[in-house]
């Protein structure tokens, strides 16, 4: 009997010790989030563009010095910045204390509670001086809340232009200086412009199925088709895929982006249509207007100083996608001040000024950093022109705003993946986007 | 020091034996636990973590299979017994993602075999630089499947890629490899044979070096040709080995996920859009955590009822 105690006892401390083992490997991986107050230490995730590399190499740095904050900044591409949000905040681990979101997730990360509201810090006298807020365009701000809160700072603002090369305007016989600015128009200009011969696409856009960016650049011509995520009642509607102006819309997108894009471009994310334009291979194109400094870059493209940009005109008055980034506070972090404190500095009229005058950010969300007298200098009048006109129509809600918006802008980029692919015409398309919808809504 | 003298394990707990049992004692069978701490504190730590990072995870996605539940709403998960995998059973898309699985895994693992099997026996022969055909023909395994994905789509690419480029010097026009649907799958085919054939080649050059060569002798002895030496020799001894290489590969293929996610992103369309796409999408893009926990069940149903016969042939000897 004795030796069966003695047997157990060697089992159960044996049993312990591999549980107490396991528990200390498990403590020691965990010491990552950085809860001491004195040293605090702050988890941010960035969308990875050349202005979130800046941020981490440039501005971060700075902020660290000055404050006594460390920050840890992950990069992340935006084709897995969906999964990435929700595997790092759905599961609770606290991995990040500050995160990069667009409008497009808002809703979502709302809905699910994965990010606060900072109504109390922006409210806070002594923590956040009024300069800091008034630097944001009131409608901006009211565009952003939720649930009567504010759970983002803007740090950018998208607004969707034309932008086109002159030379091949005047080499095709259209004026530069009366560019498309209908979807119709731009339908016609890229027909003329596109010239296989000379290995020249009329136009170039967002084809890629990855991060729903195909979609992007479809809700773009959709809004200018007079397309909105309402009913007829003024109420939001989803299931609108077969409604004339959607079904228009793509078969707009499908003869732009088949007949009249470079080979390939049915796998495009922005940085490859970038990239068309940059090398003179494509004539226009239509997306966010932050992408367009770089092409003005000597080093990066050939067609710097022969860019031309145009705020593009559709029905309604609100037809402009306004795409909002900006930074959140993750729910449950322990480092609450240092992270406002953070967010504060990315949304700074200093940041907003130092990333205009680089170039990595042309459009920040503070018009006191536009209206700078530096960065007025430093930009192209025609540029500042245009994105001042888009920025005046800009709609953010461009993705529905309820839980299931990203699943719904994944059944739209499927069927326009499928249409680009020859795997559907247009109408099966999308049906069978529009049913996926009526199911995900129901 | 000799084996009997001192061995680490549970029979023994690193005791040497004859200081805890008389001479002419039959050394004890199985699982016994007197002195054995030493061995208990050994093997303890690692099966308690395999334990927590296989079994536990098992147990919760197969839980979680059997939810209504998008991470959208985490406070929101429903049980709704195996409701997950009968709207799968009534979900076109599914099946479209199986039917497209299926004609990866049996398209990818035969091209692989009988590639592989052509390309070991032309290794096995020695030749002048034989050994170092068989180390540069290994790079392909060694390498991320990430970064052959990245590689591959370099080469697909319409404008600029090294293929079209060379099709263009014999006047072919450029071919959109990885936007058309019917070519999209046959590329990334193409793209995982050459990374994994090596794979089947290092494994049937194995067995093909364990072959006796006194089988060969007596074949010839017998005045047997080439052809019927290979059929009648080489095939039936190097069969289990062809069946290893064939159960590793088909329970890979099954799950392959990195080089199409990294090629196509499923698309175009959903024209690579394979089971682990389809179930990587569901849970991760869209968070719907049951439907993708669902998905990945039947993934492990299926990989479990493929690998099954394979196993029991190859325990058989055969």
């Amino acid at each position: 009997m004795k030796h069966h105690i003695h047997i157990r006892r060697r089992w159960t401390s044996a049993l312990a010790m591999s549980v107490v083992g396991v528990l200390a490997l498990s403590a020691c991986a965990n010491t990552g989030g950085g809860e001491s107050t004195e040293n605090p230490e702050v988890n941010l995730l960035l969308i990875e563009t050349d202005a979130s590399k800046e941020l981490r190499d440039d501005f971060i740095p700075a902020f660290e010095k000055e404050s006594g904050i460390k920050v840890n900044v992950d990069l992340v591409p935006e084709a897995g910045m969906d999964a990435k949000l929700s595997l790092s905040l759905g599961s609770g681990s606290n991995q990040y204390d500050v995160v990069q979101v667009g409008a497009k997730n808002l809703s979502t990360l709302v809905a699910s509670g994965w990010i606060q509201p900072l109504d109390d810090f922006v409210a806070d006298g002594e923590a956040t001086p009024t300069s800091y807020t008034d630097g944001f365009p009131e409608e901006l701000q009211n565009s952003l809340r939720l649930n009567d809160g504010t759970y983002t700072m803007p740090y950018q603002v998208g607004a969707d232009l034309l932008f086109y090369n002159k030379d091949m305007f005047e080499a095709a016989g259209l004026d530069p200086a009366a560019p498309p600015r209908t979807m119709d128009e731009i339908v016609a200009a890229a027909e003329t412009l596109t010239d296989p011969d000379a290995d020249q696409a009329g136009f170039v856009a967002r084809g890629s199925r990855e991060g729903n960016a195909n979609s992007f650049s479809w809700i773009m011509m959709w809004f200018l088709n007079g397309g909105r995520w309402l009913g007829a009642d003024g109420e939001p509607r989803y299931d609108v895929m077969l409604e004339p102006e959607a079904i228009r819309t793509a078969e707009q997108y499908d003869t732009l982006m088949s007949d009249y894009a470079p080979a390939g471009a049915s796998n495009y994310t922005h940085l490859e249509a970038q990239a068309a334009m940059q090398q003179g291979k494509a004539a226009m194109w239509l997306d966010a207007a932050q992408l367009g400094p770089t092409l003005e870059d000597e080093s990066q493209s050939k067609i710097a100083g022969k860019v031309g940009y145009a705020a593009p005109v559709g029905e309604g008055d609100d037809y402009i996608v306004g795409a909002v980034w900006g930074f959140s506070m993750a729910t449950g972090t322990a480092q609450e001040d240092a992270a406002w404190q953070l967010i504060q500095y990315l949304t700074s009229r200093d940041v907003a000024v130092g990333q205009a005058l680089s170039g990595t950010n042309g459009s920040p969300a503070r018009v006191d950093a536009l209206s700078d007298p530096e960065v007025k200098a430093a930009y192209n009048a025609d540029y500042l022109d245009a994105m001042a006109e888009a920025i005046a129509h800009a709609n953010p809600n461009y993705s529905p705003i309820i839980p299931e918006g990203t699943e719904i802008r994944g059944a739209v980029s499927l069927a326009l993946s499928k249409i680009l692919g020859d795997q559907a015409d247009v109408q099966t398309a999308m049906t069978e986007a529009n049913e996926s919808i009526e199911k995900l809504v129901k | 020091m000799s084996q009997d003298t001192l061995t680490v394990g549970p029979r023994s707990g690193g005791v040497p034996r004859d200081d805890r049992a008389p001479a002419g004692t039959p050394p004890r069978r199985g699982w016994s636990t007197d002195g054995n701490l030493t061995w208990f504190l050994l093997i303890g730590p690692p099966f308690a973590v395999l334990f927590l990072l296989t079994a536990v995870p098992l147990v919760l996605s197969l839980y979680t299979a059997l939810l209504d539940w998008n991470l959208a709403d985490p406070d929101g998960a429903v049980f709704v017994g195996l409701q997950n995998f009968i709207d799968l059973a009534g979900d076109q898309a599914f099946w479209h993602a199986m039917g497209l699985t299926a004609y990866q895994v049996v398209a990818t693992v035969s091209v692989q075999i009988v590639l592989g099997l052509v390309i070991a026996l032309l290794l096995a022969q020695n030749f002048r630089g034989a050994g170092f055909l068989r180390s540069v023909y290994l790079i392909p395994m060694m390498t991320t499947p990430v970064v052959v994905g990245l590689l591959w789509r370099m080469l697909y690419n319409t404008d600029s890629g090294a293929i079209n480029a060379a099709l263009g010097l014999v006047g072919i026009p450029p071919v959109d490899w990885l936007g058309n649907a019917a070519l999209a799958m046959p590329s990334v085919i193409i793209a995982d044979v050459w990374l994994s054939t090596p794979f089947v080649v290092v494994i049937l050059l194995a067995g093909l070096r364990s072959i006796p060569t006194e089988v060969y002798e007596a074949g010839q002895v017998d005045g047997a040709s080439g052809w019927r030496m290979f059929w009648h020799i080489t095939l039936p001894l190097l069969r289990p080995m062809i069946l290893l290489a064939l159960l590793f590969r088909v329970m890979d293929a099954i799950r392959r996920f990195d080089t199409i996610y990294v090629m196509t992103g499923g698309g175009p369309g959903n024209a690579t859009e394979t089971l682990d796409l389809f179930g990587y999408f569901n849970a991760f893009t869209y968070l719907e955590v049951g439907k993708g926990a669902a998905i990945a069940t039947v993934m492990l149903v299926i990989i479990f009822l493929v690998s099954l016969p394979l196993l029991r042939r190859l325990r058989r000897g055969e």
